[in-house]
């Protein structure tokens, strides 16, 4: 330690301290410990699956178990895939996973860039601007979460089936984007609150119009928010199982995986299989941009 | 959900101030909003209100090209399906555009499509169902359709019950059948020095010992909650308790044998006969508990024999057999089975060509085979209500590995009944009681003299239609 | 009032800019009109589509509703026999406990974890994206995953008990009502937890370091820094933790859906549950609208309760937090 370093306090969350001294150790104890019990609480499950994915079922039943499978296999992949040799999988696999895997991509792409278009607009406009109805419109947009979707979903049955969207990837597209405008409604206004207009107001007196305002300035500045935004939307559309089952044969994931959790001829194991892969879109995913979540939501840079 | 704290206490504040004028401002938005689905469900209304008549005669009755038939099905051999779906096909040249729903939530998921007015030509159901679908105008009442009643010929006289109702309906075709049977391991009864049980009460004396000789959950069976009304199928007509009268009214209550059947099903639950998971287990984990030997009993339906048999890593597979005659005190067992229906939003030809899909598929195909049956014949030994499949030197051959199929073939011919109650349109509504009160009483909530009244208190209330 | 919207509570308007923003000029009035023009097609959008429904509903939940017969008016009829049927008072209770517990729970453990992640230390940025992990599985999946992980046979949870010789033999814990309720919780909040841990953390790293080190230059130690600093700076991110939490707990289908469909018994039939029963099984329309109905207000209400709870205007350091 310098002499500089002690005189001046250090800044909280930076303190270094004598690798000696009694506070640091047990700081450091405190931490290491904690993040420990973390990474089990998150990584447990997760392990389990990935391993109960790579295993015979016979060797699923040994006590103590087997924390890595003594005869890993990939046997449970192929089930899913519909390759697998033995033909009492009768199950009509062969790639559908990926199938899904794909919709459940592309409409929760979609629906993220859907929000962040028209609930962008309309945050930016419930951030910047004071109009009739604004806040009543804005209480409204909040409090509709509370609505429980499951028990709205005829209406949405009749009208898709009326336009016959019934299984079709714009039927849930839309209906997600309904559930979840307010989010990103609500996550993009916080993020516009907390981003200083000077700029805008100095673009304004320049001359240019609104519109290119919001385009050219206002888009890039509010980067990480839109990111995050983006991400949460993302992952909402993707976990979501009612309407999917109702609206669509398994179109995207999770309607799929639950016909694998009930069906006869699918252990745990393959089951586990169909989980890990399904699980890689949007972990991968999440992992990319989880950088720009935490300083999305915290609304960018202190001054 | 998010509510931002300061906007949330300023706009109570101005409601408090300006309550009337936020109300009327919503209320005319809502009014506005509120009528477009409301003119969908109106409409949606006015169309199933009531279910279309059959047409009498086989000509179609409007020509031109053929409208795609919707077939749905759950997740069972679904190549085989497509199989049978092509062959009708090529030869009536009307295409079929297959469904698979998960098992889990059939029904319901079935119900709210067809409730949202979805056109289904043809679905599989649960027996359960049926009767509810018909009243609701989902599902064709078929009698009167050419060739239905010879059909309800062609089958064992006390099947046709399943697909008939007392006032002369017939709601729905066979998908497949099966009877309940009891499996069990050779070796531990033999090791235990005991003869298969005849009697509710012998299965329980005989898990007792195997228990004290070391099998860890001697009795194991499909208790889960939506299962348990077909085990109180096989219960109680082993015992010979008549569950409903001609008019439809529970008088299984009256039966002093339906209360010691409940002390029964209770005490072996309650005294660690079965494994506490079984409220919850699915089949295939039964199956392998006696594959590996934990269990010595299992009671679900015949096929599951097969299964068992086919198990990999399960030492005691070869050691489990079959008792045709179910422990009771008459020996009969229940007879279930899934079937088909026809849905009501089909016009025209489209009628005529599900019916004529209807009959390839649950009866039999242009050249007089039950060819959908012996698929699931061979493919999981499912039996089916004719005689004559029975009879089918290919059915024979394939359950042969497995099955005496004389025996078995005797227990669907005679030796099981079929509960005919059970195609009533309010039965489903009991169906979904029964399973509630068992798990309640299992779970020592409720006494079994106390769940046999509920039940039948349930029976009533669902047929007084509330 | 724009700015007071915000999780770290900074103003960004002065009251002049304010002031022409909200009015008194032709400018301010071209500006209303590009407000309301951005802000309509969204609200419009939600209020026609969910807002349409959510009524029919409410409507629904006044009439015995039947598809192939008429559908008459019966006031609160279906309300009443909701409050004197056991079903749904057990379903109600339960549906408090498992929203309880839930909350507690991921606000618990999601505080916990931004207050490790905000700290320095080897491994951050591993932890940090450990954190989102859970929430990119879905509802469904983590019910399947935590149904197989504490399964009475092969769950690694019962192997890791035995392995440390905690228990002798494994334990069916969904056998058991309230271990079934118990588990449905964790499950949950084991993806809820890190929503909470990422709101939590947002509002952690945007403490301006002035603070607490004008506190330590006061002589505060670790805890009183904590106490008096970081707890009321997190107290509008910990209102919106809870609210979220709230409604997440209170409307849960997909986890129970997963893992006991309701059982064993009733013990997991949430009221969300048993309006899907209601609407889906028995076709129940009308009481299952009223279920839906009073599981909508209740989320509400105790969303309000919080938020007047933790809305107060306080003063940090001599800052109004207003």
């Amino acid at each position: 330690m310098t002499s500089a370093a002690q005189v001046r306090p250090p800044l909280p969350g930076t303190r270094r301290r004598s690798g000696l001294s009694r506070r640091g150790v047990l700081r450091s104890v405190v931490i290491y410990v904690s993040f420990a019990v973390f990474a089990a609480w998150v990584v447990l499950p997760l392990w389990f699956t990935a391993m109960s994915a790579i295993s015979q079922p016979a060797e699923m039943v040994a006590r103590p178990p087997h924390w890595i499978p003594l005869r890993p296999t990939l046997e449970n992949f192929e089930a899913v895939f519909g390759t697998a040799s033995k033909a009492r999988n009768s199950s009509d696999q062969n790639a559908r996973i990926l199938l899904s895997l794909s919709w459940s991509l592309i409409i929760g792409v979609s629906v993220a860039v859907l929000n962040l278009l028209i609930g962008g607009l309309a945050a930016y406009g419930y951030s910047r601007f004071r109009f009739p109805g604004s806040r009543s419109g804005y209480v409204f947009l909040l409090v509709s979460r509370v609505v429980p979707a499951i028990a709205i979903i005829t209406p949405f049955f009749i009208a898709f089936r009326v336009t016959g969207l019934i299984n079709t990837p714009f039927a849930l597209i839309f209906s997600y984007f309904l559930f979840t405008l307010p989010l990103s409604i609500w996550l993009l206004r916080s993020y516009f609150d907390a981003l200083s207009p000077e700029i805008e107001e100095a673009a304004m007196v320049d001359g240019a119009s609104r519109l290119r305002i919001l385009w050219i300035i206002v888009a890039p500045l509010a980067a990480p928010g839109l990111i995050a935004t983006g991400l949460l939307v993302f992952l909402e559309a993707w976990s979501e199982f009612f309407y999917a089952n109702v609206l669509t044969s398994q179109l995207t994931v999770p309607p799929l995986l639950a016909s694998y959790n009930s069906l006869q001829t699918f252990s745990w194991n393959t089951l586990a299989a169909a989980t890990v892969l399904s699980l890689i879109p949007p972990v991968l995913i999440a992992v990319i941009f989880q950088r720009y979540v935490v300083s999305g939501l915290s609304h960018g840079a202190l001054k | 959900m998010v509510m931002d704290e300061r906007e949330l206490a300023h706009v109570k504040a101005e409601l408090d101030w300006s309550r009337r004028k936020f109300l009327k401002r919503a209320a005319a938005l809502g009014v506005g909003a509120a009528s477009l689905p409301l003119l969908a469900a109106c409409s949606n209304n006015a169309s199933t209100s009531a279910p279309t008549k059959a047409p009498a005669s086989a000509a179609p009755t409007a020509a031109g090209p053929a409208r795609t038939l919707e077939f749905q099905g759950w997740e069972f051999q679904p190549e085989d399906i497509k199989a049978h779906l092509a062959a009708w096909t090529k030869e009536s040249g009307v295409p079929v555009n297959l469904s698979l729903i998960p098992n889990v939530g059939y029904g319901p998921a079935t119900q709210t499509k067809l409730q949202g007015g979805a056109t289904i030509d043809i679905f599989y159901n649960l027996t359960y169902n049926t009767g509810k679908f018909v009243e609701q105008g989902w599902a064709h009442d078929l009698k009167g359709f050419p060739g239905a009643d010879d059909m309800l010929n062609d089958m064992f006289p006390q099947a046709r019950a399943r697909y008939t109702t007392p006032d002369g309906k017939i709601i729905s075709a066979p998908y497949f059948n099966a009877v309940h049977t009891l499996m069990y391991n050779k070796s531990h009864l033999s090791k235990a020095g005991l003869q298969p049980p005849q009697s509710l009460q012998d299965v329980y004396d005989q898990s007792k010992k195997l228990k004290a000789n070391g099998v860890k959950t001697p009795y194991v069976a499909y208790w889960i909650k939506d299962f348990c009304e077909e085990y109180l199928n096989v219960y109680l007509i082993g015992e010979g308790v008549k569950m409903w009268d001609d008019s439809g009214n529970p008088v299984f209550a009256d039966d002093p044998k339906t209360k010691a059947v409940f002390e029964w099903w209770l005490a072996m639950f309650k005294d660690g006969l079965t494994t506490p998971t079984m409220l919850t287990d699915d089949p295939i984990k039964l199956a392998t508990l006696m594959g590996t030997g934990e269990a010595s009993f299992y009671v679900l339906h015949h096929y599951f024999l097969k299964i068992i048999r086919d198990l990999k890593d399960a030492p005691e597979k070869d050691n489990v057999d079959i008792l045709y005659r179910i422990p009771s005190a008459t020996g009969k067992t229940f007879q279930m089975g899934e079937v088909i229906q026809m849905g009501t939003k089909g016009e025209g030809r489209s009628v005529d060509d599900a019916w004529s899909l209807m009959k390839a598929y649950g009866w039999k195909n242009s050249a007089g085979q039950y060819s959908t049956f012996k698929s699931w014949a061979k493919a999981a030994q499912l039996g089916a209500p004719y005689p004559a499949f029975f009879a089918d030197p290919e059915v024979i051959a394939a359950f042969g590995t497995n099955y005496d199929m004389p025996k078995l073939t005797d227990v669907f011919a005679n030796g099981s009944d079929v509960q005919g109650g059970r195609s009533a349109a309010w039965y489903q509504t009991f169906q979904a009681k029964v399973g509630d009160r068992v798990h309640a009483m299992l779970l020592g909530q409720a006494s079994p003299a106390d769940t046999v009244a509920g039940l039948a208190a349930d029976a009533k209330a669902a047929k007084g239609g509330i | 009032m724009s700015s007071d919207a915000s999780l770290d509570g900074t103003a960004s308007e002065t009251p002049k800019q304010r002031s022409v923003r909200s009015g008194h000029s032709k400018l301010a009035a071209a500006d209303r009109r590009f407000g309301l023009l951005l802000a309509i097609p969204a609200t419009f959008i939600v209020l026609l589509l969910v807002g349409g429904p959510s009524l029919q509903t409410i409507v629904y939940s006044f009439e015995k509703v039947s598809f192939i017969g008429p559908t008459p008016f019966v006031g609160l009829d279906n309300y009443v026999r909701l409050l004197n049927s056991d079903e749904f008072k057990d379903s109600f209770r339960i549906t408090t406990v498992y929203a309880a517990g839930f909350v507690l729970i991921s606000t618990s453990l999601g505080l916990a974890f931004a207050l490790l992640l905000n700290e320095r230390f080897r491994g951050r940025g591993i932890a940090r994206t450990l954190l989102i992990i859970p929430w990119a599985a879905p509802w469904l999946m983590v019910g399947i995953m935590w149904k197989w992980f504490i399964d009475a046979d092969v769950g690694m949870f019962n192997g890791l008990l035995y392995q440390f010789g905690l228990i002798h033999d494994y334990v069916p814990f969904l056998a058991n009502p309230s271990g079934a309720l118990i588990v449905t919780i964790v499950a949950a909040a084991w993806r809820q937890a890190s929503l909470s841990g990422l709101l939590f953390l947002a509002a952690l790293q945007t403490i301006p370091p002035d603070l607490p080190e004008a506190a330590t230059v006061d002589g505060a130690s670790t805890l009183q820094r904590f106490r008096y600093v970081t707890l009321p700076w997190m107290r509008p991110v910990l209102m919106v933790v809870l609210v979220t939490n709230v409604i997440f707990g209170f409307l849960q289908f997909d986890v129970i859906y997963a893992m006991t469909q309701g059982g064993p018994g009733n013990s997991t039939t949430l009221l969300s549950i048993l309006l899907y029963r209601q609407i889906f099984q028995f076709s129940n329309v009308g009481i299952g609208s009223a279920i839906a109905v009073v599981l909508g207000l209740v989320a509400f209400t105790v969303g309000l309760v919080f938020v007047k709870f933790l809305y107060r205007s306080e003063s940090v350091y001599g800052r109004a937090v207003e």
